[in-house]
């Protein structure tokens, strides 16, 4: 899971929509679905923030070419084609209106929001998120937080951190995340262990942070 | 009749819901309807309210009328006889139809009395729907108790007695062609599908009594009774021969065996099916295992019934069977019903892996509590586009990719995997620095492949 900078504001309308929520503290309008008038703006623009990666698991979810500026106009996102393989997903779930412990009614914060491979969404369900693992936070470093094991193709814990911190980022990782995922980590290994065979041109820009540890540790 | 697609406007947790139970494009049976489909899904998410549909579509509200109820909202369903099409609707429970036949492109609104007289007509030497509950192994002690009470009765009837009495009210005559284990009285359901072994076993005991007294006396030789018997056996041919050929198939798995021929050897004999163990050792109906009993009552019935056009309802048929049985058992079932279509709710992935991609329909909730069919495609429904085949796939991974196991062993298995991850990590580090003693290596090594060798992990590289 790398660093996202969300800063690049692409759907202004709907972060203007978003802003006047905050900065006069009132309820934002309750998330449904697809169905609000901003759900493609907001999903778009997180892609584009994505790289059209899964914010967790760095699997594909669209294509490059629907995530080009061009693809906005006024402020909102403009191309027909809105097919993606993913959900929005709130990070922390009790930001939501609809969660029975619910800490706010924030149901369109940008700062809550990713987009997420589905399995990874529907799996996360409301478990309990530690912010320690969010991948817009100011000072994430997946170098410095994380290692990656390139025989089990595991991600864990750095384990030069605090047995207390390693435990947080360790459950994060295995039970909120789903980025150690059975058939993700068979997915990861195949492609990382193919990419060095043929060349990693040749393949797809997934994985980046597991391609990039396998890089640094088999010096290749 | 074959179903090749369902649409639920409002019906329990089915909100605008479509199932399109045809074969995709690309298949040899492209646009045909699906031979057997499989409902998967967690609990509550409608599998047996599924099965219930079926049975509802396919009584047509001539038949039950508890299987259509008023909650059965804008249901349609479109099902195939040959070449004829039929539009069934069920609207707040009233069943209505229309009627394509196809080469005279006529569509008309049918009443009952049509539409039983098509059915009996359709279905004149085959039956309607075979339907097996999850809980089939009930049936078991009903059949036993209703056939001990009745011993005596059944002992002296004569062939001709246990024959089903005609029945000339098209209603009842609907009636028999339905085989619902879960509703229909069970005596005589048994009845009906044994009635031809029964009717053999009462002719072969009358004859050999017949037998027994010329021979006591002296109206008959050994000679002639050889001769007779086989004139005998030829008029009479043994239906027990067909059941036990299919049913041994399965059943010497289990050390078991049913015989073709009668032995006579106790009033058993006369009641229900006969097991024996592979030495010959008689198991009494009461001892018989749960896995016999689920067996005995799903197959007899695919065995003995004309199947041709029916549709075949089966429950969890996992119940009771051991994985190496739940791997075959719906290809020995769609052997013994070539003709039928199968709709079966699973909770294994062992029965799901018997599917094609395309025969499975997975129902599952989204983030937002909808109820929505997991497709294994993208793009067009074409064969092409499929992602998931759970023929090629290891049991672990159709419980991964299919029933979203979040784990791929217990959940200590992740716990484990995370040490070893750790251990093999230290253990590079270790090595790359140089600095550690060869004892200290050494002890982490051997803590590491111990833990590999608990977790089955194929060690590659370091």
């Amino acid at each position: 899971m790398r660093k996202i900078d969300k800063t690049q504001i692409l759907s202004t309308d709907y972060k203007a929509w978003e802003e006047n929520f905050e900065k006069n503290n009132l309820p934002h309008a309750k998330y449904n679905s697809s169905t609000n008038e901003f759900y493609y703006d907001v999903v778009m623009n997180l892609l584009h923030c994505q790289d059209g990666l899964c914010a967790y698991t760095e699997v594909q979810l669209c294509p490059q070419d629907v995530l080009q500026k061009n693809n906005w106009k006024k402020g909102r996102y403009q191309n027909q084609n809105k097919a993606f393989d993913g959900q929005l997903e709130h990070f922390d779930e009790k930001l939501k209106s609809k969660h029975k412990d619910s800490e706010g009614i924030k149901d369109w914060l940008w700062s809550n929001l990713f987009v997420v491979d589905s399995d990874t969404n529907n799996r996360k369900g409301t478990r309990e998120v530690d912010y320690i693992l969010k991948p817009d936070n100011k000072d994430y470093d997946a170098f410095k937080l994380l290692d990656y094991n390139i025989e089990t193709h595991q991600f864990v814990a750095n384990l030069s951190l605090p047995d207390d911190i390693r435990q947080r980022i360790n459950r994060m990782l295995n039970d909120v995340l789903g980025i150690n995922f059975p058939n993700l980590v068979d997915k990861r290994r195949n492609l990382i262990l193919k990419a060095f065979e043929f060349g990693t041109d040749f393949f797809e820009n997934e994985f980046p942070t597991a391609f990039e540890f396998y890089r640094q540790k088999t010096k290749r | 009749m074959k179903i090749s697609k369902i649409e639920i406007k409002d019906y329990n947790q089915f909100k605008n819901f479509t199932i399109d139970l045809t074969y995709p494009k690309g298949h040899v049976k492209e646009g045909m309807p699906l031979d057997k489909v499989c409902f998967i899904g967690q609990s509550g998410t409608g599998k047996t309210t599924l099965l219930n549909l079926i049975r509802a579509i396919v009584s047509h509200g001539l038949i039950e009328k508890s299987y259509v109820n008023r909650k059965m909202k804008s249901i349609s369903a479109e099902t195939h006889f040959g070449n004829i099409n039929r539009h069934i609707r069920i609207e707040e429970g009233v069943v209505s139809e229309t009627l394509d036949r196809l080469v005279n492109v006529r569509t008309r609104n049918v009443n009952d009395e049509d539409r039983r007289k098509f059915l009996l007509t359709h279905y004149s030497d085959t039956n309607i729907l075979i339907s097996f509950p999850a809980e089939i192994n009930t049936d078991f002690n009903s059949i036993l108790k209703e056939k001990t009470s009745d011993d005596s009765s059944i002992i002296f009837q004569k062939p001709s007695d246990i024959t089903p009495k005609d029945d000339n009210n098209d209603e009842n005559k609907l009636k028999f062609k339905f085989f619902d284990f879960e509703i229909n009285n069970v005596k005589e359901i048994w009845d009906n599908i044994l009635k031809d072994i029964q009717k053999f076993k009462v002719s072969q005991l009358s004859y050999r009594n017949e037998i027994a007294s010329k021979m006591e006396t002296g109206m008959m030789d050994a000679d002639k009774w050889i001769e007779d018997l086989k004139k005998w056996k030829d008029e009479n041919p043994n239906p027990l021969k067909d059941l036990a050929d299919k049913l041994n198939l399965i059943l010497n798995k289990f050390n078991l065996e049913i015989k073709s021929e009668p032995d006579f050897k106790s009033a058993e004999d006369l009641k229900f099916i006969k097991v024996y163990q592979l030495d010959g050792t008689e198991i009494p109906n009461s001892y018989w295992s749960t896995g016999t009993k689920q067996l005995i009552l799903t197959a007899t019935p695919l065995i003995k019934l004309n199947t041709d056009k029916s549709i075949v309802l089966i429950d969890e048929p996992e119940r009771s069977f051991y994985p190496d049985i739940q791997q075959e058992i719906i290809e020995f079932y769609t052997k013994l019903a070539p003709n039928a279509q199968f709709f079966i709710a699973t909770h294994s992935p062992i029965i799901a892996s018997s599917f094609e991609p395309w025969e499975i329909v997975e129902l599952k909730f989204n983030s937002t509590g909808e109820l929505l069919q997991d497709l294994y495609y993208k793009g067009d429904r074409d064969i092409k586009n499929y992602f998931i085949q759970p023929q090629y796939l290891r049991w672990d991974s159709i419980l991964n990719k299919i029933f979203d196991l979040e784990h791929d062993g217990n959940p200590a298995r992740k716990i484990k995997l995370t040490e070893l991850s750790e251990k093999g990590l230290k253990l590079k580090k270790l090595k790359e620095e140089g600095t550690a003693k060869p004892k200290e290596i050494k002890r982490l090594w051997e803590e590491y492949k111990g833990i590999a060798e608990l977790l089955d992990w194929k060690i590659e590289t370091l």
